[in-house]
Formats: structure tokens, sequence, C-alpha cells
């Protein structure tokens, strides 16, 4: 049995189907509403009419648009300072905003020094993370293997090779 | 992906992105903000876009994510910042809210923010469960305990605004007779 | 540097009062020793991980139940038997400290690799911590709590 009073109470379980919603709706956009229901009609006409909520324009840009995410506001300005002075204080809770190089995503440093490239940082983090993963793995299996693995995690020569490696690609492509 | 392209198979989907960043971020211009963020970013990445077989999903579980992230960087403790709870209405705004609709959209916005998105995602963009569970890697089980809990949180917010309404209706009877 | 970051120490300690992070001081510690290597990386973003794509095709990716809130790497690449004997020594302590628990240990001869685990309302942490003779290396990974 499908009365309305059946709809609604499954409604407010979150069991209604599709089609009953539908049907929910319809009746609560006409004018046959029963005054014990009377109480949920702006409820759906909320849902209606928020549903007229229209994005803004986004123009597709014309060429390359570095953007900055999430410009500065003032709003933002303010709660920005409060959170910087903040973060002074509650550097490790739970995990700090590093400010280490202005690489954004990566923060690197091979003995001290800090990689400021940020596609350097990237991939060399990656790298190292990834032969973390792989030793991990592979210490499961014979010793042998684990071995060769740890005498290639030589991060000083990581890093080389992939400074070689980006520099002849960026050679190529100028 | 062209120019063309994007407006077909992304761009679709800009209402219902704009309205999930503003039921997120509860903020107007943080919510053009983000979604003019997002579309930017969609467009740079347009090329692996055609790779994604669920394209509204992809994308509302982007936004939504974007919104989280950006509020979690505001609170120094990186939580998503605790909602108020629905004050009882005085007589003052009870004057003034002729438009019961707009009170529904507040009482909407004190949900929790799990609750307010499955609840605008199934009631104002009519998704399917299984779907609003993609979007939030939850299961659907979860979407639809959590549905009930945010309709009947409704219902019963609803109902005290009624009561309120009602003791101010007798109260200004009485000292007016 | 060095000493902004001590400060900084205190000043944290002071205002957390005892929190259990002392793991992570570790990696603040050592993070610009020219004797270790450290990579550090944020939270990736669903569209952040797009770029990353190039040749994997596994774009489904906004997975929040298994969202990483970022994760670090402190690698002691010595010879020095008593600087990767403390260092090792300080790693467990930390561990300790911080109520870590191990859920594995794997040995391979000389080689160790120790995971482990720590779930919190706020987050579930995991480290590992590979102890082979000239190659120590802690990572510690963030995760959004478990719903």
């Amino acid at each position: 049995m499908n009365t309305i009073d059946n709809i609604l109470d499954n409604y407010f379980e979150g069991t209604t189907l599709p089609e009953e919603e539908s049907r929910l709706k319809e009746y609560f956009r006409g004018n046959a509403v029963l005054p014990r229901h009377e109480i949920y009609k702006p409820l759906f006409a909320a849902f209606d009419k928020e549903k007229q909520i229209a994005a803004p324009v986004f123009e597709i840009p014309a060429e390359k648009n570095r953007k900055k995410p999430f410009p500065i506001r003032k709003s933002w300005i303010a709660a920005a300072s409060i959170a910087a002075v903040t973060l002074l204080l509650v550097t490790l809770v739970p995990f700090k905003n590093k400010t280490g190089t202005p690489s954004g995503d990566y923060t690197v440093f091979i003995h001290g020094k800090a990689i400021t490239n940020p596609k350097k940082a990237r991939q060399y983090a990656d790298k190292m993370f990834m032969q973390a993963d792989e030793i991990i793995r592979t210490s499961y299996e014979p010793v042998v293997e684990a071995n060769a693995i740890q005498t290639e995690m030589d991060p000083g020569r990581i890093f080389d090779d992939l400074s070689r490696e980006i520099n002849h690609m960026q050679s190529i492509n100028q | 992906m062209n120019a063309q392209q994007f407006q077909h198979q992304i761009l679709c989907y800009s209402d219902k992105l704009y309205r999930m960043a503003r039921s997120v971020l509860k903020d107007e211009s943080l919510s053009r903000d983000a979604y003019q963020e997002l579309m930017t970013r969609l467009w740079e990445k347009r090329g692996q876009l055609e790779m994604i077989e669920n394209r509204q999903a992809f994308v509302l579980a982007s936004m939504r994510n974007l919104c989280i992230d950006w509020l979690r960087k505001q609170q120094p403790n990186g939580e998503i910042p605790a909602n108020a709870t629905y004050p009882a209405p005085g007589p003052h705004q009870l004057a003034e809210e002729a438009d019961t609709v707009n009170t529904i959209g507040r009482m909407i916005d004190v949900l929790p923010e799990m609750q307010r998105a499955i609840v605008r995602m199934k009631d104002v963009e009519e998704m399917e469960v299984k779907e609003i569970a993609e979007i939030m890697s939850i299961t659907e089980n979860a979407v639809t305990v959590n549905l009930s809990r945010a309709r009947k949180k409704l219902r019963e917010m609803i109902l005290t605004h009624q009561q309120q309404e009602k003791l101010l209706y007798e109260h200004h009877r009485q000292h007016t007779g | 540097m060095k000493r902004i970051l001590s400060i900084l120490f205190l000043a944290t300690a002071f205002v957390a009062g005892a929190s259990a992070q002392q793991l992570e001081k570790l990696f603040d510690k050592y993070m610009e020793d020219e004797r270790f290597n450290y990579v550090y990386q944020k939270k990736a973003s669903t569209y952040d991980r797009l770029s990353d794509m190039g040749g994997n095709v596994d774009i489904m990716m906004f997975d929040r139940s298994k969202a990483s809130l970022g994760r670090q790497m402190l690698t002691l690449n010595s010879a020095d038997k008593s600087l990767q004997e403390s260092f090792t020594r300080e790693v467990d302590n930390a561990l300790k400290a911080d109520k870590y628990e191990q859920v594995s240990i794997v040995r391979n001869g000389k080689n160790r690799v120790e995971s482990y685990e720590k779930v919190t309302p706020k987050s579930t942490a995991k480290v590992s911590f590979i102890k082979n003779p000239g190659n120590i290396v802690v990572t510690l990974n963030l995760y959004a709590p478990k719903k």
C-alpha cells in the first residue's frame, strides 16, 4: 500500500524508491495537500528552490592560465594570519605545514640541502617512496634480492641520475 | 577534448558542482572561487577526463574534496568546523522569516556535512543511492542511514519551529486580546 | 634554521602539552641534517594525482576512505655504526613513546623491516622502519581516519 502517509514514513526512514519520492514531490507541489501534511510543504518547496541555483559562468581559457589556488580574499588573509601564528605554536598537530622549500607539495632535503626545483623534488620523492615500498615488499623474498635493492637505494646517486634525466628532457624540449 | 567537448561533457555539471560547493562551504563567494578553481583544474586536465567512466561522480567528488580540504586547512587542528546547533528562532526571527523556504535552507546547513551532502544529492539533485555512495566513498547502506538521520533531523527542526510559532502566536493573542 | 626549529619544538611542546609526537619530532630534528636525506609529500588531492597519471590510468582516485594525509621519510645511509645504532634507538624510543603498535617484523639475515600502526580518531598512522645495515629508513604515512 502506498498512501502518502506510508510513503512519508518510508521517506524518513530513507527507504523510499525514486518513483515514490517523485510522487511525494508532485503531491506537495499541488493544491490538494492534506492539513496534517502541510507542515512538510516548505521542505519540498525548499528542495525545488535549491535546484534552481545556477553556477557562475566559467570562461574556458584561451591560453595557458596559471591561477593561484583560491585567490586571496580579505577574510582569508585574516584567517591565514591567524592560522600562521597558530601554526608556529602548534606546529605538529597533527601534520604540520612544512615550509622548507617552495616546491609546494614536496619538501626534499638531500644531505641537508634543500631541493627547490619542484619537478626534481617531486620525482625524487616519488622514487624514494617507491624504492622504500619495494624494499618492504621484497623483504619477504630471499636475501639476494633484498641486497640488490639495498645497494640501489643510494639517495645521492638516485638524485644525480634523475637530474641528468630531467636536464636531458628539458634540453630536448627546448 | 576540445572546448566544445568540454562544454558538453563537463560544463553540463556546472550547476550541480556549484551547489555542492555551496553546501560544503556555506558561503556564496567562497563557493564561486571554489567553482572557478575546480573548473580551471578540470580544464587543465581535460585530456585525462576522457578516460573516466562516471564523470558526474568524479567531478562531484572532486568538488566536495576540494572544499573539504580547504575547510580543513582553515582549522589549526585540521578538523572540519563543527556545526552550530539550530537555535530555536526567537519572535523577531519568526516575524521576519516569512519565507519558510529559506528557513529550511538554514536547517539543512546546520546538519553535519555528510548528512547535508547526502540529503541534497538525494532530494535536490535526485541522484541514486548508488552514485551518492560512490561520490562519498561510503557504502550504500551508510548513505541510507545518513539520509534517514538527516531527514528525521529536519523533521524535528521543522516541528520545533512550528511549536515556537504557535507559542508566539498564543502569547501575542493573549496580550493584545 | 636549526635554532628556529628547536625553538618551535619548545614552543610546541609547551603549547601542545604532552603530545604524542615524538616520532614527528625526530623527523624535524634530522630533516636538514647533512648525514640524512629527507622527503615529505603533502597530502595529495584527487586533481593533483591526475597530473601524476602519465602512463598509469587509474583515475578513480577519490577514495576518501584511504585518503592519504601526507607522508614523510627519513633515510640514513651511513657506514657509521654508532650513528646507525643511536638513530635506531631514537626511533624505537619515539615509537614506544607515541604508543605505536607493532604490526609485523620481517627478518632476512641482517636485514629487518618492521611496521607499526597507530589509529586515532584524527588519523591512522603507519610507520615502516627499515633496519638494513648501512641503510636505515623510517617512513611515516598518515591516512584519514577510518569511518
